[in-house]
């Protein structure tokens, strides 16, 4: 997966809009919700420690981050899951701070389509 | 090209994902079945019966690896190909998919363009194997239709061949059950006379190809040598109908044998077999074959020369098909004709032969070779009462046929070189049923007196030649030439029967054109003793109730009775 700086795939976006026709606005409804719940997971392993359990949460919302188009998200959340593999957490909680950054920001741009 | 509608079975933990994907499929035609995690997706499986399967690897509570493994158990022997739904990239895991039953990946982002290519290819794929699975159980079943065949055809076959003599002990052979599909058939019948036919054939083909040859020869060779038919006779007949009936390209090599026990006489016909080998009181002869296969040749052109022999108690001939001269040895190599001179020369004891020749050709074909197709036959000359076989069973029939007859039957010119009357002669005779029990005497009554008739009475040949051992074959050698020359010069038959108290009795009478002989001077002198160059008059007067000569000794009558069994 190639590294991208934007917050939003525009043309990921409006392909995904024409695959997804009226259920659109329910897609993105539904990848805002469950990353939220994905967000909460990964701080929970955070805090608790679980190396494992912290990169393979990292790894289910990169699938979603890339499949909507955010690929900023979808890269700390790629390296949340080389930390995890590695057996690092140091960094850890800095990467947590810019997913939940990236996240908000995120949620901001995709209103417009809701 | 338009895809038919599949319904495909997606499993995927995440909701967003999951809804993607789910559109994309509805999108491209087909009708979707999802499932949240694998234990989802195996009970979804069962109930559904997708054509297609996507797996997500992680989920909860079964991942995909698991399920995978669980799907393709389930699927059985059909093919349901299992897309696993990934971004993991490293090239272990991806491994680790394949392991697990998974056909092939698509990674995230789904891209309708790859899934839509992806889903035909594995359709084509799908379609393939059900198509192989479907010609397999059509071989499968044509397979099992033609054994079925085959063992209706060896049924039909074995009833036709098991009338027969195989089991006299002058015959050891081996050939085994299924030979006939290999083309081999083995066939030994006793002659009214007494003597035996044994016929080795070997048809091209395999299978019931060539098993259908064997039957109309099986029935010639029963059915003419039963009737007292000569051996030259039933070759000529059977290369006929083999000739008339089968395909071209299709014929039967044989050889056939023609043994007389009474005078130890072999004859040997060999038609495209190996080479047979006469075991004679230590001497090995090696007999090629000197003629066309059977079937191969117009009844114009076919030869029946034969090998002529003399044996004493114990000679013994082997026949055998190709698979003992061409039995391959594990590194190619061929048994050949030079390891069977071998066996004999090495082997001391003649009745030990046969055994070493099969020992010694299994051991060189080594563990791997079928042995089916080996078929061989050792033939020793005995006596006839050491043979150890009842007298062929006489169907029973319910009618009494003609109790008062005559007929006069004359053959003149070329015709006594060409035609020898004594089966037909015989065969009315047998139109009475009861008289079918003497049929062995009555053919030796009507040979002995035809072949006086020919021999002595029309061709004037001596029988005092016979006598020495050069001489016998001299003897069969200017018969043959005196027989081809033949223009004129008759024989006549005058056959009459009437019925007596529990039976009747036969009057045959012989008459030919040659200048008779001094019967008054034979009936003075002793009768000779285990010498067979006579007349054969001791043997008639041992069956015969009377033996009459009259005129200047080229007229015989002879007097035969029988009672109903």
């Amino acid at each position: 997966m190639t590294t991208n700086t934007e917050h939003l795939d525009l043309g990921a976006l409006a392909e995904l809009r024409e695959v997804m026709e009226e259920e659109f606005a329910l897609l993105l409804r539904t990848f805002l919700k469950d990353s939220v719940i994905r967000i909460g997971q990964i701080r929970e392993t955070l805090e608790k420690g679980q190396v494992e359990e912290f990169g393979r949460a990292c790894h289910s919302l990169k699938g979603s981050c890339s499949n909507v188009g955010a690929p900023l998200l979808a890269d700390y959340c790629l390296q949340g899951e080389r930390m995890g593999r590695e057996g690092d957490l140091s960094q850890g909680p800095a990467l947590m701070q810019a997913i939940e950054d990236e996240f908000a920001l995120v949620r901001e741009l995709l209103q417009e389509y809701l | 090209m338009e895809q038919e509608p599949l319904k495909i079975l997606i499993a995927e933990d995440n909701d967003t994902d999951r809804m993607i994907l789910q559109r994309i499929i509805f999108r491209l035609g087909h009708t979707v079945v999802s499932a949240r995690d694998g234990l989802e997706a195996t009970e979804l499986y069962e109930r559904e019966k997708p054509q297609i399967v996507l797996l997500d690897v992680l989920m909860p509570r079964m991942d995909g690896l698991v399920a995978a493994r669980r799907l393709k158990e389930m699927a059985g022997e059909d093919l349901v190909p299992i897309i696993f739904l990934t971004s993991l990239s490293d090239a272990e895991s991806l491994a680790k998919c394949l392991d697990a039953g998974g056909d092939d990946f698509l990674s995230k982002p789904y891209n309708p363009v790859v899934l839509k290519a992806k889903i035909q290819a594995f359709n084509r794929m799908r379609l393939m194997h059900r198509t192989l699975l479907h010609q397999r159980d059509q071989i499968s079943l044509h397979h099992e239709h033609m054994l079925r065949e085959q063992q209706v055809a060896k049924t039909v076959f074995d009833n036709i061949a098991h009338l027969g003599c195989l089991q006299a002990r002058n015959i050891r052979y081996f050939l085994s059950p299924m030979a006939v599909f290999n083309g081999d058939v083995l066939l030994a019948a006793l002659k009214p006379s007494g003597g035996m036919h044994v016929l080795l054939g070997d048809f091209t083909g395999h299978g019931l190809p060539a098993a259908i040859g064997a039957m109309p020869l099986a029935e010639i060779f029963y059915g003419m040598t039963g009737k007292g038919f000569s051996m030259t006779d039933v070759l000529r007949e059977i290369n006929q109908k083999l000739k008339k009936n089968l395909p071209p390209g299709f014929f039967c090599c044989a050889a056939m044998l023609d043994l007389n026990f009474s005078r130890r006489e072999l004859e040997v016909w060999m038609g495209g077999m190996p080479a047979s080998f006469l075991w004679r009181g230590g001497e090995l002869s090696v007999l090629p074959s000197n003629h066309l296969p059977l079937g191969v040749l117009e009844a114009k052109a076919f030869k029946t020369n034969t090998y002529k022999f003399e044996l004493s108690e114990g000679d013994r001939i082997f026949l055998w098909s190709d698979g003992i001269v061409e039995a391959r040895s594990p590194d190619g190599e061929l048994f050949g004709e030079e390891r069977l001179r071998q066996v004999f020369e090495e082997t001391n004891h003649p009745s030990l032969l046969f055994d070493e020749v099969h020992q010694r050709v299994i051991r060189f074909m080594g563990e791997s070779e079928r042995s089916d197709d080996l078929s061989m036959v050792e033939v020793t000359m005995m006596p006839e009462d050491a043979l150890g076989i009842e007298a062929d069973q006489i169907s029973g029939s319910a009618i009494k046929g003609p109790e008062s007859w005559e007929f006069t039957y004359k053959i003149e010119g070329k015709t006594l070189g060409e035609f020898n009357p004594v089966p037909l002669i015989l065969h009315n005779i047998l139109e009475m049923p009861p008289v079918r029990a003497y049929s062995g005497q009555i053919y030796t009554v009507l040979t002995e007196l035809y072949s006086n008739a020919l021999e002595h009475g029309v061709l004037g040949l001596s029988s005092a030649q016979k006598q020495t051992p050069g001489g016998f074959l001299e003897y069969y050698q200017e018969r043959e030439r005196r027989l081809k020359e033949i223009t004129c010069g008759w024989i006549q038959f005058r056959i009459r029967h009437r019925p007596e108290a529990g039976g009747g009795v036969l009057l045959i009478r012989v008459e030919d054109s040659g200048p008779g002989f001094d019967y008054h001077a034979f009936a003075r002198s002793a009768p000779v003793e285990d010498s067979y160059s006579g007349r054969g008059i001791p043997l008639l007067c041992g069956i015969c109730r009377r033996l009459e000569y009259f005129g200047c000794g080229n007229m015989v009558e002879a007097e035969f009775a029988w009672i109903k069994a």
